[in-house]
């Protein structure tokens, strides 16, 4: 009885070591802004004349934001899955070009089908840094107040979509 | 022949010093321009406040490496945003607030204490103070047993 306490504090810390050893994901990390607002950004549009703009991805409904790049691997595996979430799920998804060139995604685009409504060109990550991104792909969830509420690290696929993304995203498009 | 096994020696020892005065004089040349080239500032104090930051701040690709230390991309992108901060007048703190912001606490190697951390800071206080109880409370009973016997 009287060894209890120090074995059970050991079996504790034993146990806390095995779980952060072998069931945390250290690439993993939550992003510092869930529960915040957009950051302000202004970037060239791809697709039109006018920047695209944090402003844009304030509407009523719940809506992704992308960061890839045409030099991306796991972006371009990804690329099925996007045009699934935005032919057959109509859940309104907007990019930011990493580090690449218009022209480059305007090929890619041609070749492989656009499924973002509008495209801002970060040609040199500062956007990125503002949203605290460490790799493409990256996807974040805004809610309909244009609040950050999830952020998925690397690519999205069937599985997680089903699992994770898209219950959060009819669970906030109820809340309204 | 031992004159000969001299002279070869002799040649072999200048090709060795050769070699090695061209990697000492290439090495030096690396990291002068490397911190020349890259990031040049009017005045060493902030040279050395950049050096600091760079190294108080972690990689989040790389996570045991420094921003200082890693070769990934987007350290390299992080420590250009802390030169260009620098150039702006900002303090160190508000370097750090930077980045904190946007990467959490977790981009500081020293994290700050707060109510996510508390337990982190205060665990060791607490664990040695739990052994010393223990202790106390073991030798306390030893000596009440010595006692009564």
């Amino acid at each position: 009885m009287k060894n209890l306490l120090p074995v059970t504090l050991l079996v504790g810390l034993l146990a806390l070591l095995w779980y952060e050893l072998f069931y945390t994901k250290a690439h993993e990390l939550p992003s510092a802004l869930i529960g915040q607002s957009v950051p302000n950004f202004s970037l060239p549009s791809l697709d039109s004349n006018a920047q695209f703009s944090a402003q844009d991805l304030q509407q009523n409904q719940v809506v992704l934001l992308n960061f890839w790049a045409t030099w991306c691997d796991a972006c371009a595996a990804e690329h099925a899955m996007l045009m699934k979430i935005h032919t057959q799920y109509h859940v309104p998804l907007y990019s930011i070009l990493y580090k690449d060139s218009g022209k480059n995604a305007r090929d890619y685009f041609a070749q492989y089908g656009n499924p973002y409504l509008n495209t801002g060109i970060d040609s040199h990550g500062n956007t990125a840094i503002d949203f605290g991104i460490y790799g493409t792909p990256e996807t974040y969830v805004i809610s309909p107040a244009g609040k950050i509420v999830y952020r998925h690290v690397g690519m999205i696929d069937q599985t997680n979509w089903d699992k994770v993304l898209y219950p959060l995203i009819l669970r906030y498009n109820k809340r309204g | 022949m031992i004159l000969q096994c001299f002279k070869f020696s002799s040649v072999c020892a200048n090709i060795a010093l050769a070699i090695l005065l061209l990697l000492l004089t290439n090495t030096l040349h690396a990291t002068t321009t490397h911190a020349d080239d890259l990031y040049p500032f009017a005045h060493p104090e902030l040279a050395q406040r950049f050096a600091t930051l760079s190294y108080e701040t972690r990689c989040v690709v790389c996570q045991n490496q420094s921003l200082a230390e890693s070769t990934a991309p987007l350290a390299a992108d992080l420590r250009g945003k802390i030169y260009l901060l620098l150039l702006q007048n900002k303090s160190d703190a508000e370097i750090k607030s930077y980045l904190v912001e946007r990467y959490g606490d977790f981009i500081l190697f020293k994290p700050p204490l707060n109510k996510v951390t508390f337990a982190l800071w205060t665990f060791p206080i607490m664990g040695i103070l739990v052994i010393f109880i223990l202790l106390w409370r073991s030798a306390a009973g030893e000596g009440s047993m010595l006692l009564t016997s």
